[in-house]
């Protein structure tokens, strides 16, 4: 039993140790494997002296679609990436969201629904968090924006807790506004569509 | 059971030589056996687009068609023999090729499931000059989309359109304050779509970009920004199946008190073209 304490103490350093000198540099996270990456981004928790690490980190599993890394992806949707050379000077010259799991879960598509629906709705999610969960919904929704109006809608109607309620009605109230010009009477009126 | 080509359907590139294997099964288990080596006549529905030979399935010209093979395997019996049987096994084939041409102008099209997500960023749809008001922050920037359009035109894989930056620089006044050269401009997903068949697009993909200067303080200065660009498309995998398209970009902006304004003192500023430009803050 003892042996097995130990064991499991120096399998748990060695972790910690591996993920402080992957932290240190991220050229070492290029050769992780996709398990690696998330297990990384369990233990950096969204630590902002990793950032850069943590960005790319959360970049690389949105591209490979790894399903497996949505929870962890999910928790840190209010994580955001540091500036970029261009920014800090003021220029916008990339497209792409400050927020990385925004797009990372979006890449995810269809697999992420539920834990992104679970994250709009959870008294727990940061605010911050909650709005860019339901950016991530319209995006994984994006050729079906009034479906996506009308789930939440759905949800909400058959939500128990008020303060439930109350989040959906707040995403629905935002998800409209990420229906284009021609999709807006669609998604007004999923948005309005009687129980 | 029958024998069938393990690459269904058979996506390829011009010029590319693509080697397809074909499985059976054995009728005594029934487990998966390769059978290609059975197959010695090869060919396609159109020798235009693509041809075949030896396993071998080569891109000729963009568009679709079906690739077969054919040949005499053993058919196992519990006793005795029994003739061997002619099979053709085949499988569409798609030689994918796009076309990348810029809009400068006008509206983001209707079809581009990136549009909400450029409207968000700022606030507008239109492209060209724009003073965004969106989440990017107030500033003066040159949107312009970037259209793949693919053939064949019922192509349902994933297309991906990149962006480099081959050297840029950025001034106030006339004073550098900043470079970049061979980066990755790659836009994030959001402001994409790369999905062929989405929104009715029958083979087009999208790219969005509004390179400029938000958050313009109230000083006078004018913030310049010069960049050249190229971008292509990719299959899912990395592969290029687009020539390079090379653009510019050039901005001028300045705060005087009452909001971000486009500076015009120089002639040919903020604008995006085809082509290259001098990253010098007057192009001279």
């Amino acid at each position: 039993m003892r042996q097995l304490a130990i064991i499991s103490l120096l399998s748990l350093l060695t972790l910690a140790i591996g993920t402080q000198a992957l932290s240190q540099n991220c050229e070492r996270l290029q050769q992780a494997t996709l398990d690696e990456l998330v297990t990384y981004l369990q233990s950096s928790e969204g630590d902002p002296s990793n950032a850069e690490c943590v960005t790319f980190a959360i970049y690389r599993l949105g591209d490979t679609r790894y399903s497996p890394a949505i929870p962890e992806l999910v928790t840190l949707l209010g994580f955001r990436r540091p500036l970029d050379e261009h920014e800090k000077l003021g220029y916008h010259i990339r497209m792409r969201d400050y927020y990385p799991a925004v797009d990372a879960l979006q890449q995810i598509g269809e697999p992420a629904s539920s834990a992104v629906l679970h994250a709009i709705t959870e008294d727990s999610t940061p605010q911050v968090a909650r709005k860019n969960a339901v950016i991530v919904w319209m995006g994984i929704h994006r050729n079906e924006p009034e479906k996506a109006v009308l789930a939440l809608k759905r949800a909400r109607d058959g939500a128990t807790e008020q303060s439930t309620k109350e989040h959906l009605t707040r995403a629905m109230t935002q998800a409209l506004q990420w229906c284009s010009p021609q999709d807006k009477q669609k998604c007004d009126l999923a948005a309005k569509e009687s129980q | 059971m029958g024998q069938y080509l393990d690459q269904d359907p058979i996506d390829i590139i011009l010029q590319q030589v693509f080697g397809v294997t074909i499985t059976g099964y054995d009728g005594c288990y029934g487990n998966p056996v390769d059978v290609t080596g059975y197959y010695t006549t090869w060919g396609t529905n159109d020798g235009s687009v693509a041809t075949a030979q030896n396993a071998q399935v080569t891109g000729v010209g963009a568009g679709s068609t079906s690739s077969f093979g054919q040949g005499s395997t053993p058919r196992y019996a519990s006793r005795g023999s029994c003739p061997w049987l002619q099979r053709t096994a085949s499988a569409p084939t798609n030689v994918v090729a796009a076309t990348l041409t810029q809009q400068t102008s006008g509206s983001v099209s209707s079809d581009n499931g990136a549009l909400a997500a450029y409207n968000s960023a700022e606030g507008t749809t239109n492209l060209g000059p724009i003073i965004g008001t969106g989440t990017v922050g107030s500033g003066c920037f040159i949107g312009n989309q970037v259209t793949g359009s693919i053939v064949p035109a019922a192509y349902s894989g994933t297309v991906i359109i990149h962006r480099w930056i081959m050297n840029d620089a950025e001034y106030t006044n006339s004073a550098q304050t900043g470079s970049s050269s061979n980066e990755d401009d790659t836009s994030s997903p959001t402001y994409r779509d790369d999905n062929p068949q989405s929104g009715g697009s029958a083979g087009k993909v999208y790219d969005l970009d509004a390179p400029g200067k938000g958050d313009i303080p109230a000083d006078g200065n004018v913030y310049r920004y010069r960049g050249n660009f190229y971008a292509y498309a990719t299959l899912a995998d990395g592969t290029r199946i687009s020539p390079y398209y090379n653009y510019f970009v050039r901005v001028s902006c300045k705060n005087t008190g009452s909001g971000p304004q486009f500076d015009n003192s120089l002639p040919g500023d903020n604008t995006v073209q085809a082509g290259t430009t001098l990253t010098t803050w007057n192009f001279q």
